[in-house]
């Protein structure tokens, strides 16, 4: 199927009963969705289950979808709402001590044969991902939907329910956050 | 660091290719398992044709679902009907029952009413109309001298006589089957009566044959016994209206019992 065609016709044509074009909507933002998540809960089992369930609700939800509202700011709005109630219904408070580590994830960029090169690629990947689990989850939301999804600040806040201004300040500390710390780690 | 220059690193990170977003997806560019993919896709998929089966199902259900659940109602209630009908409508008499009687008591019988009282009174009432009927029909049957009693009211037994019980309707059955033994008995008991009557008037028939020729000879005598005391004209007037009364009298029974001498003398 054509990648020109937009999100939004590709929910419609699966609503209409196109199988086709749900994969090909799966395809185009499985990885981000699956990023957004790994990354908010820092957990890789609760990462797949909540990932699965946001594709779930978004199938069943298929009819009340309607072609007015951007595909991304809704599917996000899934996710954000499916990682706030899962926590709630766990009743734990998000914590900061969980941990992704690299070895986890299962694409690590080749830098080629050269151990130096793959060494110290790898050291920048530990330590990126150590300056992102360091922020706050606000701030670290704001900036994984604006990596994932590609949001400005106002689809930002029209997916996680916060004004604009609100979701500006958070995204404006998480970058200068994650600025110092690749400074201090003289990786920027 | 002052709010200009935050706005600064802000607007450089949102305008995008910032170092910082290459770090990041340097860092992050993990996918969820296949597993995962394969399921997804598959309840993609069930949800899609599970919905075109129930569309089909209801494509083919909406058309003749009103259709055939009305005539599945107006069967049952026909057939509902008919079945309470035919509990309801046992025939008075059954054709077995019929046959029971002799045909001819059944056309002379009248049609039963709707209780059984009231059709025994009925028919009483009528077979006593009947029976004076015929006393008048037998008392006025001598002086009309063309027409017997017996012919008139064969005449009109003739234009009674009509198979009733073929032109008994139907809503005029009763209800009940034990009824119908009670109806035997009391007709079989208007049977008899009405034997009984026919025997009384074919009696009376034969009674009023021997009157008229006893009557006859009477005149005949009173005649004779005229003309014997002398007085013959008076003999010879009655002897005249004896002709007109009796003209088909035969000269030999007269002879019989007036003589021939006398017989001779009135002719002249």
């Amino acid at each position: 199927m054509n990648n020109d065609i937009s999100d939004e016709s590709l929910m419609m044509s699966y609503t209409s009963g196109d199988a086709e074009a749900f994969e090909v909507l799966y395809q185009r933002h499985k990885g981000p969705v699956y990023r957004y998540m790994l990354n908010l809960c820092r957990n890789e089992a609760v990462a797949e289950e909540l990932f699965q369930e946001v594709w779930v609700k978004l199938i069943k939800a298929r009819e009340r979808y309607v072609a007015s509202a951007k595909f991304t700011t809704y599917l996000y709005k899934l996710a954000h709402n499916q990682f706030i109630d899962h926590y709630r219904k766990q009743n734990v408070r998000i914590v900061e001590d969980c941990s992704v580590k690299v070895d986890d994830v299962e694409h690590v960029q080749q830098t080629g044969n050269n151990p130096e090169k793959q060494a110290y690629t790898n050291q920048l990947i530990d330590q990126f991902t150590k300056i992102l689990e360091e922020l706050p989850n606000e701030q670290r939301e704001v900036f994984l939907l604006r990596e994932e999804a590609g949001m400005s600040v106002p689809e930002i806040a029209e997916t996680i329910g916060i004004n604009n201004e609100a979701a500006k300040s958070r995204l404006r500390y998480a970058i200068a956050k994650l600025r110092s710390g690749l400074c201090e780690n003289e990786l920027l | 660091m002052n709010n200009d220059k935050k706005d600064k690193v802000l607007n450089d990170y949102l305008d995008g290719n910032s170092e910082l977003s290459k770090q990041y997806h340097a860092s992050n560019s993990a996918e969820p398992p296949s597993h995962v993919d394969e399921a997804i896709l598959s309840i993609a998929k069930k949800s899609i044709t599970g919905k075109k089966q129930k569309a089909k199902f209801v494509f083919h259900k909406s058309p003749w679902s009103k259709p055939v659940s009305i005539a599945a109602i107006i069967t049952l209630s026909v057939s509902l009907v008919v079945t309470m009908q035919q509990e309801t409508r046992q025939p008075l008499i059954s054709e077995s029952e019929v046959e029971m009687f002799d045909s001819s008591v059944i056309e002379e019988l009248p049609v039963p009413e709707k209780t059984l009282s009231i059709d025994a009174a009925i028919m009483v009432n009528e077979f006593e109309s009947k029976q004076e009927k015929r006393e008048r029909i037998d008392a006025a049957a001598p002086a009309s001298l063309g027409a017997t009693a017996e012919s008139y009211r064969a005449n009109n037994k003739a234009k009674a006589a009509k198979p009733r019980m073929k032109e008994v309707p139907d809503n005029r059955m009763l209800m009940k089957e034990s009824v119908s033994s009670e109806i035997i008995e009391e007709r079989k008991l208007l049977n008899d009566r009405v034997e009984a009557i026919q025997e009384d008037v074919s009696l009376s028939e034969e009674g009023i044959g021997a009157d008229k020729a006893k009557i006859k000879n009477l005149e005949l005598i009173a005649i004779k016994e005229l003309w014997e005391s002398g007085e013959i004209n008076l003999a010879k007037i009655r002897f005249d209206d004896f002709k007109t009364h009796y003209p088909d009298e035969t000269d030999e029974s007269i002879k019989k019992i007036l003589g021939n001498n006398i017989y001779m003398a009135l002719i002249k």
